[in-house]
This record gives structure tokens, sequence and C-alpha cells, in this order.
């Protein structure tokens, strides 16, 4: 069937292909997402723990054990990171406030990224006049002072997690659009792109297929960042009296509480503070990571030693 | 051959480090540029003759270049004993180089004028206002119209043809023994090639320099050079006059290269390419590079690299098998 | 003109392109004046038969590439018509212009820029399949992927390799067989083999005339190369500033030009033979050509004609078959004599 053609397979001279590498096997050359991934593992075990056996020791009170200082192994295991002034377990409120903490970053900051990487694609792509529009108050957005919005938000709406969560999307929003158009202007130009059209591709297939893959890697180490800047945020909030109201427990909220017991009691602030640091540190290498596992140009670096010769 | 050269390069070996391994640019370049002669450094992308021009030049950077071995000899001295400032200023007064692509050689910042002058300026050759003076000769010499204003705009305000003239001026204002053009016309139109092909001759006519023209350009070649040396893989595969070489190549790189261009004196008719991907200077064969492709390779070739032979033409080739029929 | 589409059916035209306009907007002049327009492509019309090879050359800035992105529809056309097989490209609504698509694709100038880094080559050529779900069932991806790479040379296991470990050529072989996934008639090449080396350019040149040869498929070939576009085309339309000046058969074109635009563009191109390079004569044009947004007034080629007189300034010339040679060409004095190179490269005719 292919009679006619000239110097047919004069092309047999790539090198020998190397196995795809698993998953797995690129997480386990990049020793820095493999501790990571550890650290979320035991996160992930903690925030079960904090929601169901360890929930009441959480709010426990026991003024005999008051103030007790970290890392005494040989009293009771729930409180080796300390306990607070009212004697409640360290390790039990750190776990139950994972919860929280969590939950609450991960709804602003996913719902950011869908919402601001969905009008930064709009913006991008399609441009004109709702693209403008899209840019500007992105850029209004911006130029407000975040707390100052959460304040008089919470202030007027009352201050529930789900108003929280809202106002912390809204404020972050901004960055994902900017990025995202940034970037949708210069890929929608290359000639893949035009490639793709002229086979007859759809918007939704040229966005989704060949410009978000693109993308979505910078989005997601953005998104990492933000995990951070969102906790912290909730943090001050919760110091101002405008996050979370306790009884309720989160980290930021224990950092804000612990404040005032700094200088007799550094655990309360530092062991919810590290767990912050920490859990942002994990998400952000593991966006690194998959920055190069995701990118078959890059993924050799990740690839076992035999191809790095 | 009996003219003395100018430039001789001896068993040049450059290589430069990758993410995958050290790669061999060039193993072992042996030519020399007589003088007053136009001397075409033939070759593809990879070849390596880009590589030769800068090692004269003094721009491989090291790392992640490095020599490795070799001389450069110019004007009695072997450039590559000298120090990288002794070597550029040699270079600088007595060999001058065009670059393929004259826009961005330019500093976009300053008129076009300024920068000619800067060449006498830096060689301390000239006060400032001779040497704007002696810029717009040379503008006025390179067939820039209205020389004397335009010194004052900017490279962005000239056409690619006109970058390559002041480019051209640049090159001829301290009267070198060597001009080393890189690609001069590739990235032009055909129209404006045949402009800065003329020019190029008629500069070497007047000024009496030698030009090392480093083209994949055949057409290019034949319009201008007289001689050529063919490279491939890093290597010298054939060194000949240019008539010659283009009447009966030697090496079967050389016959493959001229079967596959398509002519504009000639219609229809199968072009015969050389079979196989270009060279992969990561994974060159054993012997001779062109061995896969080749339809002369025996065993032999594999055993052993065909080294550059001299024939008794005065030509040369690296072939085992290549020999001058009786013509 | 008769603006009606033509009938459909084998008798006709496969392309049938009219007054061709494609205008970009300009830089403003000054604060309060109209933007000036580019006029890329400016009043085009030719005729493509079916298993023809129509080879469109010029400079840069003279209107080739975006003449072939016109016809592609990757930007608006600003005005004329152009009929695929009695359909007209440039007004087809989204799902008709899905069904044209079908019939008419693309070979790009760099094959490093045409494919998607993070597909595998074969998802590359399946994406075809993918948009056009009824072309194939997915049962038959795999083995129609590999007769594919086959058939442009490359070996049918390589479908899962990315397009960063492949050389130049095999990438354009990739790009071919990308546009043959959907069975077109029409594949239009915007400097195919431009990026390539002499060796691998004569490799994908010859793919392309056999797999044309082959599947009857009509080629609009655009490239600078003369030398490419002899070698491949049946015709060849030489475009000036946005303008076809001269079209007709390639022999008739390449010895007979009509126009002294292509007198000069193809006694410009360096011959690959050094005999006779003395006595050769070639005319070498005078200056740049002119900003496509202000061309002159006339014949957009008179101010570097040597031929110029005063009407050329006042009345553009008509596209006519001027000497009944079947080429068509914009001048009012067009060459009477043969202008090719003899054998060994002397020009018979040049500048004085």
């Amino acid at each position: 069937m292919t009679a006619g053609i000239r110097d047919v397979n004069a092309f047999d001279d790539l090198p020998p292909v190397r196995p795809a590498p698993t998953l797995a096997a690129m997480l386990a050359r990049d020793p820095l997402a493999v501790g990571a991934c550890l650290w979320l593992l035991v996160v992930a075990t903690a925030l079960l723990a904090g929601q169901t056996f360890l929930a009441d020791d959480a709010v426990r009170i026991n003024l005999v054990a008051r103030n007790l200082a970290p890392f005494q192994f040989d009293a009771n295991w729930l409180n080796w990171l300390g306990t607070d002034s009212l004697g409640r377990s360290l390790v039990a409120r750190l776990s139950a406030g994972a919860g929280t903490a969590l939950a609450i970053a991960f709804a602003a900051v996913g719902a950011s990224l869908i919402l601001g990487t969905g009008l930064g694609l709009v913006a991008g792509y399609f441009g004109g006049f709702a693209g403008n529009l899209i840019l500007r108050i992105a850029d209004m957005i911006l130029g407000f002072p975040t707390l100052l919005l959460a304040l008089v938000v919470l202030y007027i709406f009352g201050p529930n997690i789900f108003n929280l969560i809202v106002v912390l999307a809204v404020t972050r929003v901004p960055a994902y659009i900017r990025v995202t158009n940034a970037e949708v202007i210069e890929i929608r130009e290359r000639l893949f792109v035009d490639a793709a059209r002229a086979l007859g591709a759809g918007h939704a297939r040229i966005v989704f297929a060949h410009i978000l893959p693109i993308v979505a890697p910078t989005l997601l180490t953005l998104a990492s960042l933000n995990l951070a800047m969102v906790m912290l945020i909730e943090a001050g909030l919760s110091f101002l009296g405008l996050g979370i109201q306790p009884p309720s427990i989160s980290w930021g909220l224990m950092v804000a509480q612990g404040r005032s017991h700094l200088a007799q009691a550094w655990w309360l602030t530092c062991m919810p503070g590290l767990a912050i640091m920490l859990t942002t540190m994990a998400f952000n290498l593991i966006a690194n990571w998959y920055r190069i596992a995701g990118d078959p140009q890059q993924r050799w670096r990740l690839a076992g030693s035999e191809a790095s010769k | 051959m009996t003219k003395p050269s100018v430039l001789e390069i001896d068993n040049l070996q450059v290589s430069f480090r990758t993410s995958g391994g050290r790669v061999a640019a060039l193993n072992g370049v042996s030519f020399a540029v007589g003088q007053n002669e136009v001397l075409a450094v033939l070759g593809e992308s990879g070849s390596g003759k880009s590589v030769t021009a800068a090692s004269v030049m003094g721009l491989i950077a090291q790392p992640p270049g490095s020599i490795d071995g070799g001389q450069i000899r110019f004007g009695g001295v072997n450039l590559l004993a000298l120090d990288a400032d002794d070597h550029r200023r040699m270079c600088g007064k007595r060999v001058s180089l065009i670059f393929q692509d004259a826009l961005s050689a330019l500093n976009p910042v300053y008129p076009v004028g300024w920068q000619i002058a800067e060449v006498f300026a830096i060689h301390g050759m000239a006060d400032r206002a001779s040497a704007v003076r002696h810029a717009v000769e040379l503008m006025e010499a390179v067939g820039i119209p209205a020389a004397a204003e335009r010194a004052g705009q900017y490279p962005h305000q000239f056409s690619g043809g006109m970058c390559q003239r002041i480019m051209i001026a640049m090159a001829i204002a301290l009267k070198p023994e060597l001009i080393i053009a890189d690609e001069p016309t590739t990235a032009l139109d055909v129209t404006i090639q045949a402009q800065i092909v003329e020019l190029l001759k008629e500069t070497h006519a007047q000024s009496g320099a030698s030009i090392m023209l480093i083209t994949h350009d055949l057409g290019l070649v034949a319009e201008m050079a007289d001689r050529v040396v063919v490279m491939y893989a890093g290597r010298v595969v054939e060194d000949s006059d240019v008539y010659r070489f283009f009447a009966e190549p030697l090496h079967p790189y050389a016959m493959g290269l001229l079967a596959s261009q398509p002519r504009i004196d000639r219609g229809a008719g199968a072009l015969q390419p050389i079979p196989g991907a270009p060279p992969n200077p990561l994974a060159l064969p054993s012997g001779c590079a062109f061995r896969p492709p080749c339809p002369r390779a025996t065993l032999r070739c594999a055993e052993q690299t065909p080294a550059l032979r001299k024939l008794a033409s005065g030509r040369a080739v690296a072939c085992h098998f290549a020999d001058e029929q009786a013509l | 003109m008769a603006i009606g589409p033509i009938p459909v059916g084998n008798a006709g035209p496969l392309l049938d392109v009219r007054n061709l306009v494609k205008h970009f907007p300009g830089r403003r002049r000054g604060l309060f004046g109209a933007p000036s327009a580019i006029r890329a492509v400016d009043d085009v019309g030719f005729t493509l038969s079916r298993g023809e090879t129509l080879g469109v050359v010029g400079e840069s800035g003279s209107g080739k590439t975006t003449l072939a992105r016109t016809l592609l529809r990757l930007h608006p056309a600003t005005s004329g018509q152009a009929f695929f097989d009695g359909e007209d490209i440039l007004t087809a609504d989204p799902a008709a212009l899905k069904r044209l698509r079908r019939r008419m694709q693309v070979v790009f100038q760099d094959p490093y820029l045409a494919f998607n880094p993070r597909f595998t080559i074969g998802e590359t050529i399946a994406e075809a399949w993918r948009i056009h779900f009824d072309a194939l069932p997915r049962s038959q991806w795999a083995k129609r992927i590999g007769e594919l790479l086959e058939q442009v040379g490359l070996r049918a296991d390589y479908a899962g390799r990315h397009p960063h470990e492949f050389s130049g050529g095999q990438r354009q072989r990739v790009g071919i067989a990308r546009a043959l996934a959907l069975e077109p008639d029409l594949v239009i090449c915007d400097e195919p083999v431009s990026a390539l080396d002499v060796s691998v350019q004569a490799q994908v040149v010859n793919l392309l005339v056999d797999i044309q040869k082959m599947r009857k498929l009509s080629l609009i070939f655009v490239a600078h190369d003369l030398a490419v576009v002899r070698h491949i085309s049946t015709r060849v339309a030489v475009m000036y500033l946005g303008k076809i000046v001269e079209i007709g058969p390639t022999d008739a074109v390449f010895e007979r030009a009509n126009h002294p635009y292509t007198q000069a563009l193809l006694s410009a191109v360096p011959v690959p033979d050094p005999r006779g390079r003395e006595q050769r004569r070639r005319i070498v044009l005078q200056g740049d050509p002119p900003n496509p947004a202000s061309p002159p007034s006339g014949c957009r080629f008179r101010t570097r004609c040597w031929k110029a007189q005063d009407i050329c300034a006042r009345e553009e010339p008509a596209l006519l078959d001027r000497r009944g040679t079947g080429t068509l060409s914009r001048c009012l004095f067009p060459e009477a004599g043969p202008t090719t190179r003899l054998p060994h490269g002397q020009l018979t005719r040049g500048q004085e």
C-alpha cells in the first residue's frame, strides 16, 4: 500500500524508546517530593483522627496539665507537642484544627483557581470587550488591600465560614486571571494551535486540549503558594475576631490565640505556624515536581539513571 | 594553491558539554585560506562550519565549549596560544566578521553611523570627527543612498538588506586581511541576496581581502567561491577548487548534496536525497560518519576513519574509495 | 465577473478564488488619523484543478503566507470569495467550515512549533479523528496511525514518541501524516521545506510529490525557494506586494517569464554551477520592496522596474494573457522572448 513512495523507512535511527517512567518511579526520583507526600500523609491521618477519636480530646480541659512544654516524651502522647493554658492537648487541637484550616484553604484556593482560570481563559482567548472588562475588574480587586476588603465584608455579612471562604476566594481571583490571561495570549498564537484550528477543532477543544494543559503547571504552583497565603490571612482575620469563631478550632485561629502567650508558651503559636508552613511547602514541592513530571520534554530528568548518561 | 595562505587551521578539535554528554563538534579540521581567495566552507546544520568560524574569532565560550587541540595560525601566530584578550585584539583589526542576522548584530540603541565610527574609535584609528566622516564614506561605498542623512538613523529603520550592507561597511572599515562571512545572505530575500552577492564580489575585488564564506547554499558557493571546503559531522570531507567540485565532486556526501539540490534551470525530475537522517553528533557511527547512507561503504569504512588525502590535482578528499576520473 | 458559485462536481475547479482581499490594520498616523491598512493580499484570484500543484512564490511581504492562512480561514478575509467545490470557504458557517476543513489540510513551515509538545505524535495524528468523530472508528485509530507513519517513511512504532525526539525532517513528515489523516482533497503547504537542510529538504519534497500523485491531491505550495517550486509545481503564481503579478504553467513562467519582476526573481537565484559565472548577467533590482501600507500607484512594481514609464504610475495593469501563452501577467510591457538561463547559466537577456 505504500507503493510509489520513495525512501520508505529511511529513518530508523532514533535511539531506542525509553520506557515512559511511571508516576511512582518519577516521584521516587525526587526525594523532596517524596518527603512532601509523607508529610501530607501525616496531615491526612491527623485530619481523620481530629474528626473522630481526637475530637473530644481537643476540647477537654485539664487544669493539672496547663502550659506543658512540648517534647516531653515520658508524658501522655497527647501532650508530646505541649498543652495550652487550659491544659488542652496540642496534638489533638492541631488535628482537629487541620480539618477547618485545610477545608477553608482548599475551598478558597480551589474556588479562586477555577473562577480565575476560567475568566482568564475567556479574557486571553476571546479578548474583546468582555476580556477587557474582566481584566479591569481584576485590577480593581488587586488594587484594594485584601485584609481591608475582608474586614468590611465580614463585618457587614457576619463572620461565618462560608463568608470567609467567599472573601478569601474573591481576593485571590485576580492573580489567576492575570497569569492565565498572559499565558493564553502567548500560547494562542502558537503554530500548533493554528494546526488544530485547521483540523477543524472548536474553541472548547483548543482551550481544554491545547492551551489549558500548558498553563496548568504555572497555575498549580501559584495555587500552592496561595494556600499558605490564605491560611495566614485566615489567621489574621481570626486574630481580629472576624475569622473562625471559638470554640471552633483552626490552625490560623490557634496562631492568633497563642500570640498573647508567646512569651510563656511559644509552642502555642509555633506549632500551628509550623503546620501551616510545612503543609504549604509540601504542596509547593509537589507542584514543582508535577511541572517536570507533566512535561514530556522535561520528564527525562525524573527518569532512571540509565537515561541520564 | 601556490599563493601563501593568510589563515591555516590545523587539526582543530572542539567539543561542547551538553545535557546528553560531551559532544565533539570538530574532529580534527584542517584547511587554509589563501591570500585574496574566496574560500567557501560548505556544510549543513551540525556540520561544524559555524563552530570553525567561531573558533577563529575566539568566540567559543569555554565552558561549555572546549578547544581540545590543534592550531589556528594567522599572520604566523597560533591564535589558540594567545589569551582571550590578545586573540580578540588580533582578530578585531585584521579579521572581521559578517553575521547572518545583521539586524540583531547591530546595537538597536545607537545610530548606525555612530556604530561604524566606533570601529575606528575602538582601535584608536581616528578622532571622532574624521571617524564619522569615514563612516559616511563607507556607507556610500556599500551602496546606502543618502548616506549622510541615514548615518543618524537607527538599525530598525533599515531593511534587512540595508542592515547587511552596514555590516559589510563595518567589516571592511579596518581593511582586514580576512573577512569571515557567516551565512551572509541566508536571512535575505532572493532579489536582496543578489544585491548583497554583487556587493560582496565588489568588496572582494576592491579590497583584496580573503573571504571565508560559511554557507549551506550551493548556489552562493558556485557564484562566489574560488575554492570549497565541504564539512560533514565535524570533519572536512573534501577540499577542492570550485569548478572541479561542481563538475566532479569526489566525496559521496558531496555527490549526494549536489544531487539533492533542486535547480531552477532544470524542470521536474526526481531529486535524489541523501537517504536517512543527518548524523546525530551524540552517536556518530564508528569510522566514517557518512558510512550509513553511503552507497560505497564497506567494512573498511567502519573500521578505519578515512583521512583527508591529497590527490595529485591538489584536491583533497576524505574517502577510502574516492578517486579522480580522468577529466 | 460572474459571482455565483460554480456547479458542484468533478467538472469545475476544486478551488476558485475571486478578488480575495486581506487587510491588516496598520499604524495610526498621528493621534486622530485613521489607521492605514496593510494590504497583505489585494485582489487575488486563481483557480486550482483537481490533482494540480500550484506553487505560490514571492519574497517576504508579498502576501503569500497571508494568502495561505486566509484560504485556511485562520483569520477572516476582508472581502472576496474562495469556492471550494462550490462552497465559499470565507463565509461558511461553523458547521460548514468544519466540513470543509475535513477536505482541506495544511502543512506548516516550522516543524518545531507546529506540534503540541505534550502530545505524542500518535495523539497528534489522531486529533483529526477526535475532532471529526465520524471519520474513523476508534478501534482503527492505532492501525491507521501506523499506516500513515509508514507512508511518510517513519516507523509505525514511533507513534508513542513526542515531537522533541525527532529531527526537523522527521517532524515535517509527521506534519504531512497529520495532514493526510482526514484524506483531504487539498493540502496547503506553507513553506514546508524552508526550515530544512538541502539533503533533508529533497526527501520531504519527494515525499510530497509521491503522495500528491498517489492520492491525486491538489496542492498549494507556498515558498520563497524558486528552485523547489519549479520542481514540484504544475502551475506557478508569482506574488509581489499582495498581488499576483504572473500566473501560468510552470515551464512557461520559468522559461518565458512575462513580468519584469518574475524575470528579476528568476535571474537572482544563484545556480549551483560555477561555469561561465563571469559572463553570466543577472538583473539586480535596486532598492527594497515598498511598504505594503502605502504601495505605489498604478503598477506596484514600477518603483523597482527598469522598464517603467509614466503610464505605469497611472494605470494598474490587469492580470491578462498578453502573449497567448496561457500565462497571465500584470504588465503593460511584457517580455516577448525566452528569458531563461541556458544550461550553462548564461542569461540570454539581462539588465543593461
